[in-house]
């Protein structure tokens, strides 16, 4: 498998939290989903990899070859999107264009231009467009979008970018990460960062889990779902299935949980049901086992 | 120099610049009306008034340039949105030095035109622009790359004060301001002004990268 992002040792220390991932290797050609709760380091590694911040120790390979976040080479194919006030609040879309055009030479102002429409959002011919802060936080995420988008590059950095859509655009985003993917015939890849990972589960190849600025599991979703699985069963079974079962909850009368499907007969067995989880059952399976651990 | 006025606008788009040609324009504007009323009118109050307050605004002008470099500074600041969009650009450092440079480059040439222009009526005037807004910018430079812009104020209000002192230091009773001929304390605070902005310039420029790595968060 190759790597598009390949960090060792990598860690940033902050006064009162610190992000330490030991390994990680996000793989090439796919949409690779960071999932973790709010506070979970998500943000602080899309910055650290993007080099918005600089990582206190570690070292981190791009593209199988780059070494140095800084590299202009290195940031020309890079698009990164921020998950609030990624512009400045008096910006409009011709603002964004003008910018962007001269910063880097992979900005297609046409497809801006497009994608603007596309997204509802005003575009550089829209006459009066707003500025960004008199637009909503979904239309400054769409506005954002269109403009990262716009640009040719091999690998998308979208920190929580489904968290102020509508149900709707959050779907075209997802078509719209899909296409990136396919026009790049396995050299472009996603990493996108997500605290509800339901809206966006259809986008997601690669899953990273996150608490407290650790890295808890990774792998390719389908790969997840093999690994693990979602038993349930009657509460009566509850005490003797609790041992087997990673996370769980149990009520008056039944008990669910997640599993590692070596454990399925022996759950069978015990007379619960056990089915494949759905990527959100899997991160809040793991989330809820990380934090009982923590 | 291309490149260094592509970079400028990197930062500032359209939206900065619309505006700050705008503010600049309304000020002359005023600056105008305030100079029609003083020459039209015969009323020794509104004489007197117009002349302590010309000076101020004439040198207010090239303050409002220093509107798109505060936003420089202000964009090297992590609580301020587009900081993540600027430092995720490729060679952010080398182009927010360029920047710097830019826009001090403009608002000297801002500062000499019209205080050159202002020459032409009143060269007492025209020093203290040349005085008050080459140091005020100075100021601007030297404080502006720290993390709290709060000791920018104390500086700027000593040049403000300064100003007034003068005025108040060389305008005898019975002459007009506006038609006086300019005296070495004069020249000497220009010079002062102008050193200032320099030295403000220099340093800022010289730690524009470095300032822009640093950690801010």
């Amino acid at each position: 498998m190759d790597s598009i992002i390949s960090a060792k040792g990598f860690t940033k220390k902050y006064s009162k939290f610190t992000l330490d991932v030991p390994e990680l290797d996000i793989p090439k050609g796919f949409a690779t989903a960071l999932i973790g709760a709010n506070g979970a380091g998500k943000t602080t590694l899309i910055d650290a990899l993007c080099g918005i911040i600089h990582a206190t120790s570690g070292e981190v390979t791009y593209f199988g070859k780059y070494k140095d976040i800084d590299s202009p080479e290195l940031r020309e194919k890079i698009g990164y999107c921020a998950s609030s006030g990624f512009f400045p609040q008096a910006w409009r879309a011709k603002d964004i264009a003008i910018s962007m055009e001269i910063a880097y030479d992979s900005f297609d102002r046409k497809k801006f231009e497009k994608l603007c429409g596309q997204m509802e959002v005003d575009t550089e011919l829209t006459k009066k467009a707003r500025p960004m802060y008199k637009q909503s936080d979904g239309n400054r995420m769409r506005t954002s979008l269109a403009a990262v988008f716009a640009r040719d590059t091999e690998l998308m950095v979208l920190d929580e970018p489904g968290s102020s859509l509508d149900p709707l655009m959050r779907d075209r985003l997802c078509d719209r990460m899909r296409e990136y993917l396919d026009e790049g015939e396995g050299e472009k890849s996603i990493i996108f960062s997500t605290h509800n990972i339901a809206d966006m589960e259809n986008a997601a190849d690669y899953a990273v889990f996150m608490d407290a600025g650790k890295i808890i599991e990774q792998g390719f979703v389908e790969d997840l779902k093999e690994k693990y699985i979602i038993a349930r069963g009657e509460a009566e079974d509850y005490n003797d299935a609790k041992e087997l079962l990673i996370s769980h909850n149990c009520n008056k009368t039944a008990f669910d949980g997640l599993a590692l499907s070596e454990n399925r007969e022996k759950l069978t067995e015990l007379g619960a049901a056990c089915e494949r989880p759905t990527l959100q059952q899997l991160s809040i399976g793991l989330l809820k086992y990380a934090e009982e651990i923590r | 120099m291309r490149k260094y006025i592509r970079d400028f606008r990197i930062f500032t788009g359209k939206t900065t610049l619309i505006t700050t040609l705008w503010s600049v324009l309304a000020v002359i504007a005023l600056f105008v009306g305030i100079l029609a009323v003083h020459t039209l009118t015969d009323s020794e109050t509104i004489k007197g008034f117009c002349e302590g307050f010309l000076p101020m605004f004439c040198s207010l002008i090239p303050i409002i340039g220093y509107i798109p470099c505060n936003m420089l500074f202000n964009y090297n600041r992590a609580v301020n949105p587009g900081y993540k969009y600027f430092h995720s650009l490729p060679d952010s450092p080398k182009r927010f030095r360029r920047a710097i440079a830019t826009s001090n480059f403009f608002t000297a040439a801002i500062v000499l035109i019209w205080a050159g222009a202002l020459w032409l009526w009143s060269p007492v005037i025209s020093l203290f622009v040349v005085f008050m807004g080459l140091s005020l910018k100075g100021v601007q430079n030297i404080f502006g790359h720290a993390r709290s812009a709060i000791g920018m104020t104390v500086p700027m209000m000593v040049i403000i004060f300064a100003m007034g002192f003068l005025i108040g230091f060389i305008s005898p009773d019975s002459e007009s301001l506006f038609y006086m001929s300019p005296d070495g304390i004069l020249y000497a605070a220009a010079a002062a002004g102008t050193a200032v902005f320099v030295i403000g310039t220099i340093y800022s420029v010289a730690v524009a990268e470095k300032k822009w790595q640093r950690e801010n968060d």
